[in-house]
């Protein structure tokens, strides 16, 4: 990536800037407070944005502390680069109220959308952070060859795992355990499908159990209760009509009697009337006397006489009627008492027989039903042992769920072998700068087995914090270039170096700036001496001199 | 004599529960078997064989008393039928102790045992399962204890643990016929002689293919059989070769059209291979929820050609990737894990 032109439109203090830089190396000289760390941070504010922390005021909020002075809202600018042949325009809006960006290529005049990433796609994925850390060299804010010690040997390790591969691996990996989650959650449906079946079916199996119980219970029971009812059946019936049978006998017994009393006064009157006309003929004789008073009497007696005979007959027949109701009725009832009891008797035993085979029906039916629910049990409890285990589509899950694990864990343990790659790569690249710097002093630089930074002199190995500050700030220097180079092969980044030979003495100041000068990419050096661009004129090295002032 | 074979009706199962013609499916079981019943009333045939499986699992009452009213229609059709593993007998068995129709012989013995065909001058041979499995040949080397008659073995099994035999062990049989069951695939292990029925109709959707019962004729110890098939319900493998280009609406497409042209009798089993973008995979639970879509595999992958990926991308971390994965055991999830892999290094 080449910088054309920088157009500062409006961000911090400097208004309507325009720099047109070349494609190698640029000194960028001002004094203290002319702009220049406002145009490091225009640079890396174009190319990535700017976000406005919410609630936080501050100096370390970089959108508040470049706000323009005059004018809050009109906040923006412009950069033109070329990426491989290709120009392009960028233009912002850093106002967080209309905040926008505008990509254009200018070869052909298409608009891409930095919205949807192609800005990023243009840098090769790269991240704001991973810029900073990388092409973004300042001074490192230390105080103590302790802590600075400490900064480069952190600054090498965290390098060295995020490595060029390492920025794809980290995606792949990301999507790995991505698609072994969206897995998860299919399995975990089909499994609770499959539980809520099972459930259903338990359900039913207790159901079936219950039932089973009931049956178990009704088959024992069941006999008791029916033979309760065979002993109600039992039971004596019909007296209250054998009451009213004895009641009529009883009055026709009465009646008869009365008859016969009627009888018994008949005959009297009959035999009065005939002794009384016997005596009255022994005395007489018929006509003899014919005197009307006995005429009279004879009347008399001859009529009470042929009475009573009548009544006698009468009653007597009335009598003999009566007897003879009664005697069939007895005879009747005898023999309906008789069949009566018969029947009972038939009727008993066909009760019992009745009973017994509703008995029989009843145990029948309910060993039949018994029998089934069992059979049902059984075959339920065959299906719930099927549904426990998983089926087809979740033994596939669960397989591609085991390869993203899989694949995923291969992968991690390939990026740490890659690690290694890296530092290795990283350890290479490092020395090279680092024995140029120092005119072949240092040259060799890595991690010793404890991960410590230590630093070959010829055969002595030499930890940091036993080197003077001013080699420390050379193999920093020479860490984040090499981070740099090992970060983009494809496309490098402009490398910002922000005063970062302040401490180096003369002869380091112009190894730097030899090497610096032989780099391809471009390179912006910020200085606030004269003495770069002094040694780079001396050396007839190439560059763009930027100059501001206040 | 004329005789039909069947097996493995598996009555009172329930295929495909999740899907919306579950029911169907369940009651078409029952109309095959009606059906048989009718055939073997209008055929006139002699002989009906019931190969073992006639029942899913332990027949109920009613699921008894069905079955032999239906027989009940055919009071002039001789039935045989043995018990198998799916309705093995056991001590509680309704099945084993249940009264058949005059017409109905049930070799319930554990001992290969024969009955008497009278006016067929035919005796048939059988055992029923009294377990789920039996790992002994018990049909090796029978002995025939007549010639004259017709004989008949009725046998169910021919997997590992269901007394397993071998195709050679009938090439030489002294039996007129052997009426097998157990395997669902309809074939014919010696032709017209050794027959495996099949199941009447597919019991899941592994059974793919036709389905249905033999019908033969025996004229003096020399059979032949012919093969009829029933069409309720039929599974058909459809593999579909997908690629990055074929969007998901479009598959669906396709697959609702090739459906749409086949016999409404046929479910389908798709399998699904060739490339898919990895950004946007199948989605295979939209499929499977299609009409007459019985089962979805997704076996979609990208069709990488691994050497030379090998070749090209050598010590950098996908090279090693795949020599990490191929060095590794192959089962089905490594396989897995080594496409996943490269699909996830490869997506931009």
């Amino acid at each position: 990536m080449n910088i054309t032109e920088i157009q500062i439109k409006n961000f911090g203090k400097l208004h309507n800037v325009t720099i047109r830089p070349l494609s190698g190396l640029n000194v960028i000289y001002g004094e203290n407070e002319t702009g220049k760390s406002t145009i490091q941070q225009f640079i890396t504010g174009m190319l990535f944005g700017i976000e406005k922390q919410r609630g936080r005021s501050g100096k370390n909020d970089t959108y508040q502390r470049y706000e323009p002075w005059n004018s809050s809202s009109f906040y923006s600018g412009g950069l033109k680069f070329t990426i491989g042949d290709k120009p392009f325009f960028l233009e912002r809006n850093f106002y967080h109220k209309e905040k926008s960006a505008k990509l254009i290529n200018e070869m052909d005049g298409e608009e891409l959308s930095v919205e949807h990433g192609d800005l990023e796609m243009l840098l090769g994925g790269m991240k704001k952070t991973a810029y900073e850390n990388t092409y973004c060299v300042k001074q490192a804010e230390t105080e103590t060859k302790k802590e600075f010690a400490d900064v480069l040997q952190n600054y090498f390790v965290n390098i060295s795992t995020g490595g060029e591969g390492g920025m794809d691996l980290i995606n792949a990996r990301e999507r790995l355990r991505d698609r072994k989650k969206e897995a998860e959650q299919i399995y975990r449906q089909k499994a609770e499908a499959r539980a809520q079946m099972l459930e259903k079916q338990q359900l039913e199996e207790a159901h079936l159990i219950k039932d089973i119980e009931n049956l178990k219970k009704q088959q024992r029971e069941g006999i008791e209760n029916v033979s309760e009812e065979i002993e109600e059946m039992f039971l004596p019936e019909h007296d209250s009509n054998q009451m009213a049978e004895y009641l009529w006998d009883l009055r026709k017994k009465k009646e008869q009697q009365a008859y016969k009393m009627r009888q018994g006064m008949a005959f009297l009157v009959t035999a009065i009337t005939l002794i009384f006309g016997i005596l009255n003929a022994k005395a007489h004789f018929f006509g003899q006397d014919s005197n009307l008073f006995w005429t009279v009497v004879e009347l008399f007696l001859l009529f009470g006489f042929l009475g009573g005979i009548g009544a006698l007959y009468f009653w007597h027949q009335r009598e003999k009627k009566l007897k003879r109701i009664r005697r069939q009725r007895m005879e009747e009832s005898k023999e309906m008492t008789l069949s009566a009891s018969r029947e009972m008797e038939r009727q008993k035993v066909q009760q019992k027989q009745q009973t017994e085979a509703k008995k029989q029906a009843v145990e029948e039916l309910l060993q039949v039903q018994l029998a089934e629910k069992q059979t049902m049990l059984m075959n339920l409890q065959d299906e719930i042992e099927e549904s426990q285990k998983p089926t087809e589509e979740e033994v596939e899950i669960k397989q591609q769920i085991q390869a993203y694990e899989l694949a995923y864990n291969t992968l991690r343990k390939l990026s740490q072998i890659a690690y290694v790659d890296t530092r290795k790569q990283l350890e290479e690249e490092m020395s090279g700068i680092l024995e140029e710097l120092t005119h072949g002093k240092y040259d060799r630089i890595g991690l010793d087995e404890q991960m410590n930074l230590v630093v070959q002199k010829g055969t002595r190995k030499l930890f940091p914090w036993q080197l003077s500050q001013g080699v420390m700030k050379q193999m920093y220097v020479a860490l984040r270039l090499a981070a740099g180079g090992i970060f983009t092969q494809e496309e490098s980044m402009p490398i910002i170096l922000d005063e970062v030979f302040e401490s180096f003495d003369e002869k380091r100041l112009e190894a730097a700036l030899l090497w610096l000068g032989r780099q391809k990419g471009q390179i912006f050096l910020f200085t606030c001496q004269h003495r770069e661009m002094e040694i780079l004129e001396r050396n007839n090295i190439a560059y763009g001199k930027i100059l501001l002032s206040r | 004599m004329k005789f039909i074979h069947i097996a493995d009706l598996h009555l009172g199962v329930k295929p495909d529960r999740d899907k919306p013609w579950a029911k169907e499916r369940e009651r078409d079981n029952w109309q095959a078997f009606e059906d048989v019943i009718n055939r073997a009333k209008e055929d006139q045939v002699q002989l009906l064989l019931v190969a073992g499986d006639l029942f899913h699992r332990q027949p109920l009452m009613r699921e008894l008393k069905e079955v032999n009213y239906q027989f009940s229609k055919i009071p002039q059709v001789q039935v045989v039928l043995i018990a198998g593993n799916h309705d093995h007998l056991t001590p509680e068995s309704t099945f084993r102790t249940f009264e058949w129709g005059k017409n109905v012989h049930f070799l319930r013995e554990e001992q290969i045992k024969y009955v008497e065909l009278k006016g067929l001058e035919t005796r048939v041979y059988g055992l029923s399962y009294w377990h789920k499995e039996i790992p002994k040949s018990l049909y090796r080397n029978l002995q025939i204890e007549d010639h004259d008659y017709c004989n008949i073995l009725l046998a169910h099994g021919g997997d590992d643990k269901h007394i397993p035999f071998r195709n050679s062990d009938f090439e030489e049989t002294e039996f007129d016929y052997v009426a097998f069951g157990h395997i669902h695939k309809p074939m014919e292990i010696v032709k017209d002689k050794v027959v495996m029925a099949g199941a009447l109709q597919p019991i899941d959707c592994n059974d793919i293919g036709e389905h249905g019962y033999f019908e033969g004729e025996i004229i003096d110890h020399v059979c032949h059989v012919k093969f009829i098939p029933l069409y309720y319900c039929e599974y058909v493998p459809l593999s579909l070769k997908v690629s990055p280009e074929i969007t998901q609406g479009a598959l669906q497409e396709f697959v609702r059209e090739r459906i749409h042209k086949t016999p409404p009798y046929q479910k389908f089993k798709i399998t699904l291979s060739g490339f898919c973008d990895w950004e946007a995979p199948v989605d295979a639970e939209r499929l499977r929820s299609m009409e007459r879509v019985v089962q979805v595999i997704d076996q979609c992958r990208a069709d990488y050609d691994f050497e030379k990926l090998k070749l090209q991308y050598g010590q950098q971390i996908l090279g090693r990737y795949i020599q990490e994965l191929e060095a590794m055991p192959q089962d089905e999830v490594t396989k897995k894990a080594l496409y996943y892999g490269v699909e996830a290094l490869l997506a931009e």
